[in-house]
C-alpha cells in the first residue's frame, strides 16, 4: 500500500481548505440560498475534513519522533570501565565487579555484551 | 447583511488570512518546522474556523431577510409587494414597521415554538427542495396558483404581538364574538373575511 508522505497530506489539506473558504466566502458576497446551504454544509465538511488530515499528520509525526527518541536512547553507549563499555542490560552489581576484577575481560568485553535493542 | 457589514469583513479578513497562509505554504513548499506547523494551526484550523463561525452567524441572518426569500423567483410577487411602501395589504403594513423591517417574511412566517428556529430553518430546507424539484423552471404566473403554505397560518404567530387582551382589540365586536376561537386557532386571523388576503390579490392571499 502506497503511504503518502506528511508534506503531500498537509499540502492536500491546504488545497481542501482553500476550496472551502472559497464556499464559505461565496456565501457571504453572493447570500442566496445555494450559496449559503453550501457553505453550511460542502464548505464545512470539507475543512473539518482538512483540519482532521493536519492534525492526524501532527498525531503521527508526534508518535514517530518519540519512538525514534526512545530508539536513539537503547543506543546510546552505556557507563565505560577503563575505556571498556558496560552492558547496562544484565545485571549490574555482578558485572560491575567482573569489570573492576577482570581488566582484561573488561577490555575484551565484546563478547559478554548483548546487542543494543 | 451588506458586505460592509462588520461581521462580515471579519469573515473575510479570516478568510483572507487563511488563504495568504496556505497559499505561501503551497507554492514556497517549506519543510513541516515548528514555525511552519504554527502557522498551518492557524491557516488550516484558527482562521477557517473563525470564517466558519462569523460566517455562520452572517448566513443565519441573512436567511431571515426578505431579499434572501426573494432569491427564489415565485417569491417575488410576495416581496415586491411587502417593500412596496404604496402598498396597503396586511404584509406591506407589517413590513413598514421597525418590528418587522426587511425581516418581515421570517417575523410573521417562524415557528415560534420551541426548537422553533430550528424547524423553521428545516422548512426553508424544504422549501429550497421544493423549489429546485417543481418551481425551478416555471414561470410566475404558472407558479402561483400552486404555492400553499405547508399548513394553516397559526394564530399564535400573531399573537406574538397582538395579544388579544388588551381592551382597544376586545373592544371590536367581530374580536368578542370570536375571541375565544381566535385564540385556540379554529377562526384564523389571515381568513377572507377577517384580516385576510395578507398579500396582494392574483398571489391567492396566501398568508
Amino acid at each position: 500500500m502506497i503511504r503518502p508522505r506528511p508534506e503531500q497530506v498537509v499540502r492536500f489539506a491546504a488545497v481542501v481548505v482553500l476550496f472551502a473558504l472559497a464556499c464559505m466566502v461565496w456565501s457571504l458576497v453572493d447570500p442566496r440560498p445555494v450559496p449559503i446551504m453550501v457553505a453550511m454544509s460542502v464548505g464545512q465538511a470539507l475543512g473539518t475534513l482538512s483540519l482532521l488530515l493536519y492534525v492526524g499528520v501532527i498525531v503521527v509525526e508526534a508518535r514517530r519522533a518519540t519512538r525514534g527518541g526512545r530508539q536513539r536512547q537503547g543506543e546510546a553507549p552505556g557507563p565505560t570501565v577503563n575505556g571498556a563499555t558496560m552492558d547496562v542490560t544484565t545485571d549490574a552489581s555482578s558485572d560491575a565487579t567482573d569489570a573492576t576484577t577482570d581488566a582484561a575481560a573488561a577490555s575484551t568485553g565484546a563478547a559478554n555484551r548483548r546487542p543494543a535493542t | 447583511m451588506s458586505i460592509s457589514s462588520p461581521l462580515v469583513a471579519l469573515s473575510l479578513g479570516f478568510a483572507a488570512l487563511s488563504a495568504v497562509i496556505l497559499i505561501w505554504f503551497l507554492v514556497r513548499r517549506p519543510a513541516l518546522g515548528w514555525t511552519t506547523r504554527v502557522l498551518l494551526l492557524l491557516g488550516l484550523g484558527v482562521f477557517p474556523l473563525a470564517t466558519a463561525t462569523t460566517g455562520n452567524v452572517v448566513g443565519y441572518e441573512q436567511t431571515k431577510t426578505r431579499g434572501f426569500c426573494a432569491g427564489c423567483h415565485v417569491m417575488e410577487p410576495f416581496t415586491d409587494d411587502a417593500a412596496d411602501p404604496a402598498s396597503f395589504t396586511l404584509a406591506a403594513r407589517h413590513s413598514r414597521s421597525r418590528s418587522f423591517g426587511a425581516d418581515s417574511c421570517y417575523a410573521c412566517h417562524a415557528d415560534y415554538r420551541m426548537f422553533g428556529a430550528v424547524v423553521t430553518k428545516l422548512n426553508g430546507l424544504r422549501h429550497v427542495y421544493e423549489y429546485y424539484t417543481g418551481y425551478r423552471w416555471l414561470t410566475i404566473a404558472e407558479a402561483l396558483p400552486r404555492i400553499h403554505l405547508y399548513k394553516p397560518f397559526p394564530n399564535a404567530n400573531c399573537m406574538q404581538c397582538h395579544s388579544t387582551r388588551v381592551p382597544s382589540w376586545e373592544l371590536i365586536g367581530d374580536h368578542a364574538a370570536l375571541a375565544d376561537e381566535v385564540r385556540a386557532g379554529e377562526v384564523s386571523c389571515a381568513s377572507l373575511g377577517c384580516h385576510g388576503p395578507i398579500h396582494p390579490a392574483g398571489t391567492g392571499g396566501h398568508p
